[in-house]
């Protein structure tokens, strides 16, 4: 750790900072990495070595807050895992007991083999000494859930862990009612959850077509795709396309499933082509699939809705977790931006929403083998034959329009992308003796915040603590937010996640700390020109008086779309941004933050103290 | 439309169509001028409300097309029915038909597509005529440019019109296939009294968005280089202008007014109620009403409409094509208003006894006919105004202050000193919203228009030798003024392809040139040293000539202005490294495949000379070279000030103005913008 970085992992850790940091804390805060490493994920050698180094590392706090009011939480050590773009964190607990109460949210990274997987999963495990008390899972997204489905036989394996619970959103589940509760509109969700799994099948249908276009010679020479005019190519712009498409269809639906799926599933066996049977499985993603049904677990799912509350839990006394989303409302999940009406209510750069049509994931869907054929919108009779000798085949071919149609998918992918991260499930977590909140918002776009302002809380109302400028009590969700000290940044820091006025324009906390999940030495393809957000960036660093942790700074711009040399990088305005903290906020910020021995190769890690 | 005199001649061509003689007299058939085609005046949502639906059906008066054959396929556009989403060719609508001549072609309708088809066709043509009319000659698609070797311009007599070609909320014109594509979709409404959910809406059945998207088509055939964004007005230009095409045409049809101005009451206000008619029609769908938002918005208390006041700081704020292109819309309306205001302040005053004041109850049919025929024929000028300044416009690198320039000096030409007010109209909705032409002294005609050339002996020797030769193009283009493959074949001859072509001509006598150097604001003189390749034939600059083409345009006192306009056009390479800028010589086939880093560079200039006199009447330019203020030639130097502004643009506030898509799948933002328009249009 002494030795300078050679790559700048982290903003904080100009060499200077480092070497200071390492002399006052990283005897303490440094976690034996490998006694990690050595944690078998074989049965026989199972816990042992690993709950000792878990043990090692947490004492220093324990033994802090075990001074205080035993048995109730006081802190809560976020660690954040460093695989790549996507979300993985482990939170820890801290109540003075032997072993504190274990939290795994999503495990998920946009690409890595199993190789490169494994070593976090296995650190993950000796981490929470082979135990988790919650394993919750955001939403169905690649980059939430790749690490399940990477490493299944270490998260399946009784031997290697256990889980106590596990907490998903409610619309996971198949009903809409459980709960006793209910959805706004049971048909206008299950109508959602249709859609949502025609999308998905159709963005990959799409992907499909387009590859099997490019790769077809037939239409290179036909519609003259190899003919630049002026820039490019037809062929190379639907190369480029198609490459970000399959970064779309992969994030949503996995690559090689497929392959396998098909084999497990031939097409008819179960009946009613993709929108059938075999369709609920093409429809998901592994991870979610292992994380659903094959990860071991006594009791049954949680389903999660918001306006509830999970508390009383043994465990995590002094800690009340609110859930805020996803809504309850299927308008809401469709909304990726703010109205008109709220002015600069997102971060988004153009006004427009996404306009919701399903034709086009119908026509998609049938361009696959054994699917119905898209239905004509006019009637059969208007239809005429094709002949050899019509001007669309024989005249000017270059004008042809047979693929052109297929970039529409384009559309479908960011409509689809929106609405899954709107199904987030979004905790609200609240250390009950000072009110202070950490706040987990998967990906959550827009019309999912928005949501959270119209929970009606009911009793829980009463919980909010703060007062508007009429002397009202404040809405919970309200509240909340005025509460928050961590902010997972939803959505790796695009424009997509993070609402304004409803949103981060009301986390006013002076102790606000956030944690980003962006990597760009592993990251989605076409997405780096969207993260970080510049605006968000620019309100989110004062709050945060430069309290942001991102999982790798390395490469990554202030600005993304202004590659001129003397841009200034991320961290070098996250540097800036510290200058904000006083000393004390500076020694306490760099107290709380740690990372493991590797340069934080694996994880960084923030504790929140809920004192 | 109506006004038009019918042509004796078997295609509806205008009226300097030379007379044919014919051997024995006989009688001649006598052709109709005109094909009456129903359609709707906004879209098919507005035949579901009461108050609308009376109007909504228009009968369009399209020019006879003799050899109009099945498709409909004519001379300006080829409708082909071919939905590649489910693979399926529609029968194509035969406007010949016997039923289709005496009912005025198919019923208006969503469920068949034969009447989508007429729509299409019907609007297009619309459009095209309206075009003609301002430019004063015939529209030109833009030629097919093709690598390698052999020819590289291909003549394209028709645009392609796909009336369903994808299933999005998005219809683009696609300047690589010469084709609008129209999708259709299903609609998730506002308004669900207008629009049922879950129904199909076609975008080919709006007036709008077909004359939008012909409009950004008969563009691209004038300026190839309007589709590159070199600067943040350039395509909201694109976007404002086939906005403005289609919002006037409307108001071209007088029945649609007459029932709103029946419908004011009273209201002396009624220009209001033209920019509330401009907003809500036609809005539906698409994204197309973005544009219009600009023009004002309804009152929350009162539910009254009323015109947006403008704000200097949007210009200098809104980057966003739409955004920013909505301030021309809302510029060029104000105008309009103004103008149309002032056109029928006698009447009211003749209506109202002097007072101001109407009495109550409706207005009476004579008033409401004067004031919609005003109506109509104030936007017929707004609309001839806006087309006709094109040619008075820079071909690269366009602002709206030099669209502005443009329309003054258009005005000027034609009009002379006469009706001041249009222009003044004009000035003051421009200056309103902060948008001032760059380098001008103030914001008076004088000094918008541009001014004659200013000459030396030299100059007048070099413009002699460009005259001479113009002379010899325009006796040979009087010959074929109907046939638009001859136009373009004999200007494309004579602008690069024959072996004395006016390109050759420039190049011999004006290599090294100081004087025309300065006139142009092109590198004449030591043009390698600011990245421009050597010319392939001759020695001296590479260059381009775009478009040289003849005008004809009847002024109002009954006259004609005469002019021969073509373009130059130079490019060259710029490297920007650490705040240093360098010089590119850009290779050849660079369009196609070459460094992202290197950004390309063009200056161009248009030439406008009076064909009767062959002078030359302006040069407009937008220099590739640095310019002194004083007029004085300039060092073959860039225009550095030009040069980094176009790269922060391209490559900082540009890419972040755009949308969604354009972030995710569009490929880089300066080039390479296969489909601008799909880009664009995508929501």
């Amino acid at each position: 750790m002494a030795a300078p970085r050679s790559r700048p992992r982290h903003a904080s850790l100009s060499a200077k900072k480092a070497a200071k940091k390492t002399a006052k804390k990283a005897p303490v805060k440094k976690v034996a990495k490998k006694a990690a490493k050595k944690a078998p994920a074989k049965k026989a050698a199972k816990k042992a070595p690993a709950k000792k180094a878990a043990k090692k590392a947490a004492k220093k706090t324990t033994k802090k807050a075990a001074k205080k009011a035993a048995g109730k939480v006081t802190s809560a050590s976020v660690r954040m895992y460093r695989m790549g773009t996507g979300d993985c964190f482990v939170i820890k607990f801290h109540s003075g007991r032997a072993r504190p109460y274990t939290m795994l949210l999503d495990c998920g990274v946009c690409n890595g083999s199993k190789e490169f997987i494994r070593p976090y999963v296995e650190d993950i495990i000796a981490h929470v000494e082979g135990h988790v008390d919650a394993l919750v899972v955001t939403h169905e997204h690649k980059d939430h859930v790749y690490g399940f489905d990477q490493c299944r036989d270490l998260f399946t394996d009784p031997q290697t862990l256990t889980v106590e619970e596990k907490w998903l959103a409610w619309l996971e589940s198949e009903t809409a009612t459980e709960d006793g509760d209910g959805a706004e509109g049971v048909e206008a969700v299950e109508q959602l959850k249709k859609d949502v799994k025609k999308m998905k099948l159709a963005l990959r249908a799409a992907s499909h077509e387009i590859a099997r276009a490019i790769g077809d010679e037939d239409n290179h020479d036909r519609a003259n795709w190899k003919e630049a005019r002026r820039g490019y190519a037809p062929l190379r712009a639907y190369e480029n396309f198609a490459k970000t498409l399959a970064g779309f269809s992969a994030l949503h639906l996995g690559e090689d499933e497929e392959a396998e799926d098909k084999a497990a599933l031939p097409i008819g066996a179960a009946g009613g082509g993709l929108l059938g049977a075999k369709g609920d499985v093409m429809s998901s993603l592994k991870g979610m699939r292992i994380v659903k049904d094959e990860i071991p677990c006594e009791k049954s799912i949680r389903y999660c809705w918001p306006g509830r509350v999970i508390e009383n839990v043994p465990g995590l006394e002094g800690i009340r977790i609110f859930i805020l989303g996803p809504p309850r409302n299927a308008a809401r999940i469709r909304q990726s931006h703010a109205p008109k009406e709220e002015k600069g209510g997102d971060y988004h750069h153009n006004e427009d929403a996404l306009q919701h049509s399903m034709a086009f994931a119908a026509a998609a869907l049938a361009t696959q083998d054994g699917e119905e054929p898209a239905k004509p919108p006019f009637d059969p009779a208007y239809a005429i034959p094709m002949l050899a000798d019509h001007a669309y085949e024989t005249e000017d071919r270059w004008r042809r329009i047979d693929h052109d149609w297929l970039m529409g998918a384009g559309q479908l992918a960011l409509r689809l992308n929106s609405c899954i991260n709107n199904l987030s499930l979004v905790l609200a977590i609240e250390f009950m003796g000072s009110g202070k909140v950490m706040l987990f918002p998967g990906d959550a776009e827009y019309g999912n915040w928005a949501s959270w302002h119209e929970i009606d809380w009911g009793r829980l109302g009463g919980l909010a603590k703060g007062k508007d400028e009429d002397g009202k009590r404040l809405h919970l969700t309200r509240d909340l937010l005025d509460r928050t000290v961590f902010y997972k940044v939803a959505h790796h820091m695009s424009h997509h996640g993070t609402a304004r006025l409803k949103g981060l324009h009301l986390m006013n906390h002076q102790e606000l700390v956030a944690m980003a999940t962006l990597d760009y030495q592993n990251i989605g393809e076409g997405w780096a020109g969207t993260m970080p957000n510049r605006p968000i960036l620019d309100d989110l660093l004062p709050r945060t008086k430069g309290r942001l942790i991102v999982m790798n700074t390395t490469d990554v711009p202030y600005n993304p779309a202004d590659p001129s040399d003397n841009r200034a990088s991320l961290a070098e305005k996250i540097e800036e941004a510290r200058e904000l903290m006083t000393t004390r906020e500076r020694d306490a910020f760099d107290a709380a933050y740690s990372e493991d021995e590797e340069d934080g190769k694996l994880w960084m890690e923030f504790e929140v103290h809920g004192e | 439309m109506s006004s038009r005199k019918k042509p004796r001649a078997a295609a509806a061509q205008p009226e300097s169509q030379p007379q044919q003689q014919q051997p024995q007299p006989k009688i001649l058939p006598k052709l109709p001028s005109f094909r009456n085609l129903r359609g709707y005046a906004f879209d098919p949502s507005m035949s579901l409300a009461l108050d609308t639906a009376t109007i909504n059906e228009i009968v369009y008066q399209v020019p006879w097309e003799k050899e109009l054959k099945a498709g409909p396929v004519g001379e300006y556009v080829e409708v082909i029915d071919y939905d590649p989403t489910t693979r399926t060719l529609y029968a194509p609508a035969d406007l010949n038909d016997d039923y289709a001549l005496a009912m005025d072609g198919f019923d208006p309708g969503e469920a068949d597509p034969r009447f989508h088809q007429q729509m299409v066709y019907a609007v297009a043509m619309t459009t095209i005529r309206n075009f003609e009319i301002g430019l004063g000659r015939k529209v030109i698609w833009a030629p097919r440019r093709t690598a390698g070797k052999g020819k590289s311009e291909h003549y394209v007599p028709r645009l392609r019109i796909y009336p369903h070609a994808v299933r999005d909320a998005n219809a683009y014109y696609s300047p690589q296939k010469k084709a609008l594509l129209f999708g259709y979709f299903q609609a998730t409404p506002v308004n669900r009294s207008l629009h049922m959910p879950g129904a199909l809406v076609f975008t080919c059945l709006s007036h709008d968005i077909i004359a939008h998207e012909t409009a950004h088509a008969i563009l691209d055939g004038m300026f190839p280089y309007y589709n590159e964004p070199t600067n943040p007005d350039v395509l909201a230009f694109h976007e404002a202008f086939a906005d403005i095409v289609a919002l006037f045409q409307h108001f071209t049809f007088p029945e649609v007014l007459r029932h709103q101005i029946s419908r004011t009451r009273g209201d002396l206000e009624s220009q209001n109620l033209l920019g509330q008619l401009a907003q809500e029609f036609g809005i539906a769908m698409g994204g197309y009403h973005s544009l219009r938002d600009a023009i004002g918005s309804k009152d929350e208390k009162t539910g009254k409409w009323e015109p947006a006041k403008p704000d200097p700081a949007d210009y200098q704020t809104k980057i966003e094509p739409h955004a920013r292109g909505s301030i021309l819309v809302a510029a060029v309306f104000d105008a309009f208003l103004s103008i149309y205001k002032h056109q029928v302040a006698d009447l009211l005053r003749i209506a109202s006894d002097g007072s101001g004041v109407l009495r109550q109850g409706a207005l009476h049919p004579d008033l409401v006919n004067r004031l919609a025929d005003e109506a109509a024929r104030c936007s017929r000028r707004v609309l001839h105004m806006c087309i006709r300044a094109l040619d008075y416009c820079p071909p690269v690198d366009l602002t709206f202050g030099e669209y502005l320039r443009g329309i003054i000096t258009a005005d000027v030409d034609l009009k002379g000193e006469e009706q001041h007010v249009f222009r003044i109209a004009f000035i003051e909705a421009f200056r309103r919203r902060g948008i001032y032409p760059h380098g001008i002294r103030s914001m008076g005609v004088e000094a918008l228009a541009h001014s004659g050339v200013s000459m030396t002996t030299e100059t007048e020797r070099l413009i002699k030798i460009i005259a001479d030769y113009l002379g010899e193009y325009r006796d040979k283009i009087v010959k074929h003024l109907g046939d638009r493959k001859r136009i373009y074949e004999i200007s494309r001859d004579f602008a690069f392809r024959d072996s004395d072509s006016l390109h050759h001509r420039l190049l011999v006598k004006m290599g090294d040139s100081a004087e025309f150097q300065r006139l142009t604001g092109l590198a004449w003189k030591d043009w390698q040293a600011v990245g421009v390749a050597d010319s392939r034939a001759v020695p001296g600059p590479r260059f381009m000539i775009n478009y040289l083409r003849l005008v004809s345009r009847p002024t109002p006192e009954g006259g004609m202005v005469n002019n021969i306009v073509f373009s130059l056009q130079q490019r060259t390479g710029v490297r920007i490294e650490k705040g240093v800028l360098t010089p590119v010589t850009l290779k050849d086939n660079e369009e196609g495949e070459d460094d992202p880093h290197t950004m390309i560079f063009r200056g161009g200039c248009t030439f406008v000379f009076d064909l009767d006199r062959l002078q030359l009447k302006y040069v407009i330019s937008k220099p590739l070279l640095a310019c002194p203020a004083d007029g004085s030639a300039p060092e073959t130097k860039l225009d550095e000030e030009r040069v980094r502004a176009q790269y922060r643009y391209q490559y900082a506030t540009g890419p972040q103005s755009m949308g969604e898509y354009q972030a995710y799948f569009g490929s880089s933002f300066a080039r390479s913008l296969n489909e601008p328009f799909a880009l664009l249009h995508q929501h």
